[in-house]
C-alpha cells in the first residue's frame, strides 16, 4: 500500500467498514511511514470527537410526553388488553356469568358444597377423637365409660377405682431456687459459661491479613473499573485493534440469545460448551469502553447473561456441570468464575457467596482431575483454572482458601516440576504438551505458567506461540499476550505488532474470529464464538490487565 | 435465531404492546443522539425520536423480519426528517441559532459542568462542542446524515445505503467529503497540514505534516 491508498481509505479503516485484509495492510504501512502514522493519529482524533458529539442527556418528561401522544392512537387500551391480570379478571367474569345462567352448573356446585361440608364435619370429629382426654371431655362426642371419680358415690365391688395418673410435671416447690449470688456462682462456675475462649496466636495477624486484603480489593476494583471503562486513555490500543474488537462485540452481540446465553453449537461448537462460552463473551462484552457499540446496550446484556448464567449452578455448586465430559465442566465452572469474579470487582460485591462457593469448587474440580491421567483438553481447562483462580485472586474474593498460597504453590511447582529443556528447545506444540502431562513431566494445573508469572519462560519462547500455527491455541494466546505484556519492553512490542496482524488476519467478514489451530476437546466445544470471545480479550489485553 | 431487537419489533407487531416500552429503551438514545446531529437542537431532537416513534408504533405491523431493525427504525428517522422538517426549512436554521442557550429546563442540568470538573477545561470542552456543532451544521444534508449514521451509530456502509437509498459507492464517497469539509472548518489541530494549536484542543496531539503525496 502507497501512501495515496493509505490516505484513500484511512477513514473507512478507522471506521472498521474496510475489510481484515485492506485493514492490516493499511496499519503496516501506517506503521512504517511516520507521515501517514502522524496523519491517521490526527484523522483518529477528529473521528474520536465527532463520536463523542451527542445530545444532552434526554429530559425525564419524553417518556409521559410520548405516553401521552399514544394514547390517541389506542396504545392504552391495547395494553390494558394485554394485562394478563385483566384477562385472568374476564375470564373469572365468564365464569361466574356461566354458573348463575347455568341449572346444571348450580346443582353441581350445591352437591360439591354437600360433600365439602360433610368431609369437613368428618375430618374435625377424626380430629377430636384423637385430641387428649381432658380436651375431648370438654365436649364428648360419646359417653365416657369411665366412672366418674365422685366422692358420694360408692365404688361398686367388681370395678375398682383407678387410681390417677401421677402428674408429670413436678409442683415448682420441688424446684431449688438459690439467692441471687448462689445462682451468679452457679453460672460463672458452670463449665460451659467459661466460654470466651484464648484469641488464637495468630489472630492478630489474620485481621492485618483481611484488612489488607480489603483494602487490595478496594484498590483492585478502582483499578479494574478504570480500565474497564477506557480511562486510562486510548490506553496503548491501535485503532486497527479497536475497530476489530468493535466489530468482533457486535457479532457477538448479534448472536446472543433472548436468555442472555449464547450456543456454540451454533458456529461449529457444541451444545456442551454453552456456559462457558457464555461466560467468555460476557467478559469480551464488559470492556464499557469499546467505542461504536453502546454501554448502555452491552450493561444490559451483560446483567441478562449473568442471570443466565446464574441459572446453570447445579446442587453440588458447578456452573455449567457436563455429565462424562469433565474438561468442559472444568472449563465451564472456570470461565463462568471468572465472569463473576469480573462483575464482583464491577459492581462492589456482587454474589459473594457464589463466587466464593464457586472458588472451592474451583479447587475441588481440580483437584479430583489431578487425581487422574489428563484427558484431551485437559491443558486448557487447566489453563482456565488457573486463570479463574488468579482473577478470584485479584479480585479479593472471600474464600477459606489461602488463594495467595495456592497461587505461590502452583508457581513454586511448576518451575521445579517442568522440563524446561522440552520447552527451551521450543518442541512444544499442544500434542506434545499433552503427552507430557500425562507422562507426568508437566503437572496440567500449572500450564498456565503465563499467568503465573513463570519467569523462567524466555520471552521468544513465549513468542512461538505466534510463530507456529499450531501453538494458537486462543487461550494459550491470551495467556501468552497477558505474560509478555506484564513484561513490557521490547519483547512486547514486536510481540504486539505481531499480534495484532495474526489475530486481525483470522477474523472474518462478518466481525468472528476463526482460525487454524490444534483443536482439544474445550476449543471443538467452544467453536466460534469461543475463538471471537477470546480474541477480544486478547485484543483488549493492554487495556484490561494490569502490568 | 433472531436478532433480539427484531423479535422485539415482531412481538409487537404481533399485538404485544408490552415490548413497546423495551423497544422505546432499545432506540430512545440513538435516535435522539442522530437527530441532535442532523440540527444541533436537543429539544428538536427529541421531539423527532418521540415522532419516530409515533410513527413506528403506527406502523408496527409493517415490520418484517426481512429487515434488520436498525434499518427498519432509521428509516422511519429518515422520511421524518424529509417529510416534516426539510421540507419546511424552518426549524434547523433557527434551531443552529437558538438552541444550547440558557433556555435549558432542569433536566439539563446534568450536563453543565460540576464543582467537580475543572472549570477552565469544561470551558474549553464547551468551545470545543460548540465548534464542532458549528462545523457538522456546515456540512450539507446528505454528508450530515451519513456522517451521524457511520460514526455516531457505528453503522455498515451497507446497512447506511439501504436506509437513505443510495449506493454504498455515494455513502463511501459522502464520509470522504465530510470528514475533508470538517476537518477544512475545524482547520488546526486536526487538519491535514496547518499547525498550530486550539484552545481545549485534547492535548499531546502533535502537529505534522500531511503525508506528501496525498
Amino acid at each position: 500500500m502507497n501512501c495515496t491508498e493509505c490516505v484513500d481509505v484511512a477513514v473507512h479503516v478507522l471506521l472498521g467498514q474496510e475489510s481484515a485484509e485492506t485493514t492490516a495492510r493499511w496499519h503496516e504501512h501506517r506503521k512504517q511511514c511516520s507521515a501517514c502514522g502522524a496523519e491517521a493519529a490526527r484523522l483518529a482524533e477528529l473521528l474520536k470527537r465527532v463520536r463523542a458529539y451527542d445530545a444532552p442527556p434526554t429530559r425525564a418528561s419524553f417518556r409521559s410526553e410520548l405516553r401521552e401522544r399514544l394514547t390517541g392512537l389506542g396504545y392504552d387500551d391495547l395494553l390494558r388488553d394485554a394485562r394478563p391480570l385483566d384477562r385472568a379478571a374476564a375470564r373469572w367474569a365468564w365464569v361466574r356469568h356461566r354458573v348463575r345462567t347455568s341449572v346444571g352448573v348450580k346443582s353441581l356446585l350445591a352437591a360439591a358444597a354437600v360433600i365439602v361440608v360433610a368431609a369437613v364435619a368428618w375430618n374435625v370429629r377424626d380430629e377430636r377423637s384423637t385430641l387428649p382426654g381432658e380436651l375431648v371431655g370438654l365436649a364428648p362426642m360419646e359417653p365416657d365409660p369411665r366412672p366418674t371419680p365422685d366422692a358420694n358415690a360408692s365404688p361398686s365391688p367388681s370395678t375398682p377405682v383407678e387410681p390417677l395418673p401421677a402428674p408429670s410435671v413436678p409442683p415448682r416447690a420441688d424446684v431449688a431456687f438459690g439467692s441471687a449470688d448462689e445462682v451468679q456462682d452457679k453460672l460463672l462456675n458452670e463449665p460451659a459459661v467459661e466460654a470466651t475462649p484464648p484469641l488464637p496466636p495468630d489472630v492478630l495477624s489474620r485481621l492485618e491479613l483481611a484488612t489488607e486484603r480489603a483494602n487490595r480489593f478496594a484498590t483492585a476494583r478502582h483499578l479494574l473499573r478504570t480500565r474497564l471503562r477506557g480511562e486510562t486513555d486510548a490506553a496503548g490500543l491501535t485503532p486497527a485493534a479497536e475497530a476489530a474488537m468493535r466489530d468482533a462485540t457486535r457479532w457477538l452481540l448479534d448472536q446472543q440469545f433472548e436468555d442472555g446465553s449464547f450456543d456454540p453449537a451454533r458456529f461449529e461448537g457444541q451444545p456442551e460448551a454453552r456456559t462457558g462460552v457464555t461466560a467468555l463473551a460476557l467478559l469480551a462484552m464488559q470492556r464499557g469502553g469499546v467505542r461504536g457499540v453502546p454501554a448502555g446496550l452491552l450493561a444490559q446484556r451483560i446483567t441478562r447473561g449473568m442471570d443466565w448464567l446464574r441459572s446453570t449452578r447445579d446442587g453440588a455448586g458447578t456452573l455449567g456441570a457436563v455429565k462424562g465430559a469433565d474438561a468442559v465442566t472444568l472449563f465451564n465452572h472456570a470461565a463462568a468464575t471468572m465472569a463473576f469474579a469480573e462483575r464482583y470487582v464491577l459492581t462492589g460485591g456482587a454474589d459473594e457467596a457464589l463466587l466464593s462457593d464457586a472458588v472451592l469448587r474451583l479447587d475441588d474440580l481440580n483437584r479430583l482431575r489431578q487425581g487422574r491421567d489428563a484427558t484431551d483438553g485437559d491443558v486448557v481447562a487447566a489453563r482456565f483454572a488457573a486463570l479463574a483462580l488468579e482473577a478470584a485472586r485479584s479480585a479479593g474474593v472471600p474464600t477459606v482458601l489461602n488463594l495467595d498460597r495456592v497461587v505461590a504453590q502452583a508457581r513454586a511447582e511448576f518451575e521445579g516440576s517442568i522440563d524446561t529443556s522440552l520447552i527451551a528447545s521450543g518442541a512444544l506444540p499442544i500434542p506434545q504438551m499433552q503427552a507430557a502431562v500425562t507422562a507426568g513431566a508437566i503437572d496440567p494445573y500449572y500450564t498456565a505458567a503465563p499467568v503465573l508469572r513463570a519467569t523462567t519462560l524466555p520471552a521468544p519462547t513465549v513468542m512461538q506461540v505466534l510463530e507456529r500455527p499450531e501453538l494458537r491455541e486462543p487461550s494459550l494466546l491470551f495467556c501468552a499476550t497477558i505474560d509478555l505484556h506484564a513484561r513490557g519492553g521490547a519483547g512486547w512490542t514486536t510481540f504486539e505488532s505481531k499480534l495484532e496482524s495474526t489475530l486481525i488476519g483470522t477474523q472474518q467478514n462478518n466481525g468472528s474470529f476463526r482460525a487454524e489451530y490444534a483443536f482439544d476437546a474445550v476449543g471443538r466445544a467452544g467453536g466460534v464464538l469461543y475463538e471471537t470471545a477470546l480474541g477480544i480479550l486478547t485484543l483488549g489485553v493492554p487495556v484490561r490487565v494490569a502490568k | 435465531m433472531t436478532h433480539p431487537d427484531a423479535e422485539l419489533l415482531l412481538r409487537l407487531a404481533a399485538g404485544e404492546v408490552e415490548v413497546f416500552d423495551r423497544i422505546v429503551d432499545r432506540f430512545e438514545r440513538p435516535l435522539v443522539r442522530y437527530f441532535h446531529a442532523l440540527c444541533g437542537d436537543p429539544q428538536l431532537a427529541e421531539d423527532c425520536a418521540q415522532e419516530v416513534f409515533v410513527r413506528l408504533f403506527k406502523a408496527r405491523e409493517r415490520y418484517s423480519p426481512d429487515a434488520a431493525p436498525n434499518t427498519f427504525v432509521f428509516r422511519i428517522a429518515k422520511n421524518l426528517w424529509i417529510d416534516v422538517y426539510r421540507s419546511k426549512r424552518a426549524r434547523p436554521e433557527a434551531a443552529s441559532i437558538d438552541a444550547g442557550d440558557d433556555e435549558d429546563d432542569g433536566d439539563r442540568a446534568a450536563n453543565l459542568p460540576g464543582p467537580a470538573q475543572n472549570p477552565i477545561e469544561a470551558l474549553g470542552r464547551e468551545e470545543d462542542q460548540q465548534r464542532l456543532r458549528a462545523a457538522l451544521l456546515e456540512l450539507p444534508e446528505g454528508q450530515r446524515a451519513v456522517l451521524a449514521l457511520a460514526v455516531g451509530q457505528s453503522m455498515k456502509y451497507e446497512r447506511i445505503a439501504e436506509i437513505l437509498d443510495i449506493p454504498v459507492g455515494t455513502v463511501k464517497s459522502r464520509v470522504h467529503a465530510a470528514v475533508a469539509n470538517l476537518r477544512k472548518s475545524m482547520g488546526v489541530d486536526v487538519g491535514s497540514g496547518n499547525s498550530g494549536s486550539a484552545p481545549g484542543s485534547a492535548a499531546g496531539s502533535p502537529s505534522k505534516k500531511g503525508p506528501p503525496n496525498a
